[in-house]
């Protein structure tokens, strides 16, 4: 995690040139889950994030989970962050869970592990989203192990999709099977 | 010669991956920002490190890459083949 400077949103906008080059398209960028705000940082988050799709054309992978980690960890509001965010650009959203790590019992974070369940707050927050963007955009829930019962998925695929009609849908719910 | 902006990432990768480079820091901030040729308005934004925060995560990388490190290949791929 470097930290967030028109040094870093340049060298980021340069290497999605890159791949471009090879691919003919850029790659859709997504906001990382971090324990900590990197010390030396010019810019917020969502400032950063906003400049360096600007600079590269880019579309927004947002994931939830991460923009909701990142923003308890360093003490902001998680709705506040999301409508800081170039909603506009937004293409797909990721869905997760994490788990309260400390060391030695001290202080906590919050890690985005992809193991356990998202939270009520994510879900409020595709509520949000919807609410904020125009945009269409693909919903993903991801989960990497420890898995649950398949009912327990579908109540949360469930859970996603009346988010999404907290008004007229724009975005869909795809089926990944 | 490095830019502070350079060393700002410099530093940080190696506070994420160096464990005795972490405590010594930790110990004398200013001292090796200086000795890393941060500028100024580098070394006073080293003053609000998370350092709870920053600890965490340095755990978390190292053992992302041991279970990297140890994840079994395919039998047949280049890494293992004969």
């Amino acid at each position: 995690m470097p930290p967030r400077t028109a040094h870093t949103i340049e060298r980021t906008a340069r290497n999605v040139e890159s791949a471009r080059a090879i691919t003919g398209i850029a790659p859709a960028l997504e906001n990382i889950a971090t324990l900590f705000d990197p010390p030396m940082s010019t810019h917020t988050e969502a400032d950063w994030s906003r400049q360096i799709l600007d600079a590269a054309g880019a579309p927004l992978l947002l994931d939830l989970h991460n923009l909701y980690a990142n923003a308890v960890n360093a003490g902001r509001d998680p709705l506040a962050d999301l409508a800081a965010f170039p909603l506009e650009r937004v293409s797909s959203v990721h869905l997760s869970g994490g788990m309260w790590i400390s060391r030695d019992g001290g202080e906590q974070r919050l890690l985005d592990d992809h193991v356990h369940s998202p939270p009520d707050a994510v879900f409020e927050l595709l509520g949000a989203l919807q609410m904020q963007t125009s945009a269409g955009f693909d919903v993903v829930l991801e989960r990497d192990g420890r898995y649950p019962s398949f009912d327990v998925m579908l109540g949360e695929l469930n859970r996603a999709r009346a988010a999404l009609n907290t008004l007229p849908a724009q975005a869909v719910v795809r089926r990944y099977a | 010669m490095r830019s502070s902006a350079e060393s700002c990432e410099d530093l940080l990768a190696r506070l994420f991956t160096d464990v005795e480079f972490c405590a010594r820091f930790k110990q004398d901030p200013q001292g090796v920002g200086r000795e890393l040729g941060l500028d100024d308005a580098a070394l006073a934004a080293l003053e609000q490190t998370d350092w709870v925060g920053l600890e965490l995560a340095a755990s978390s990388y190292a053992r992302k890459r041991e279970n990297h490190a140890s994840r079994k290949r395919f039998p047949l791929s280049p890494l293992t083949k004969a």
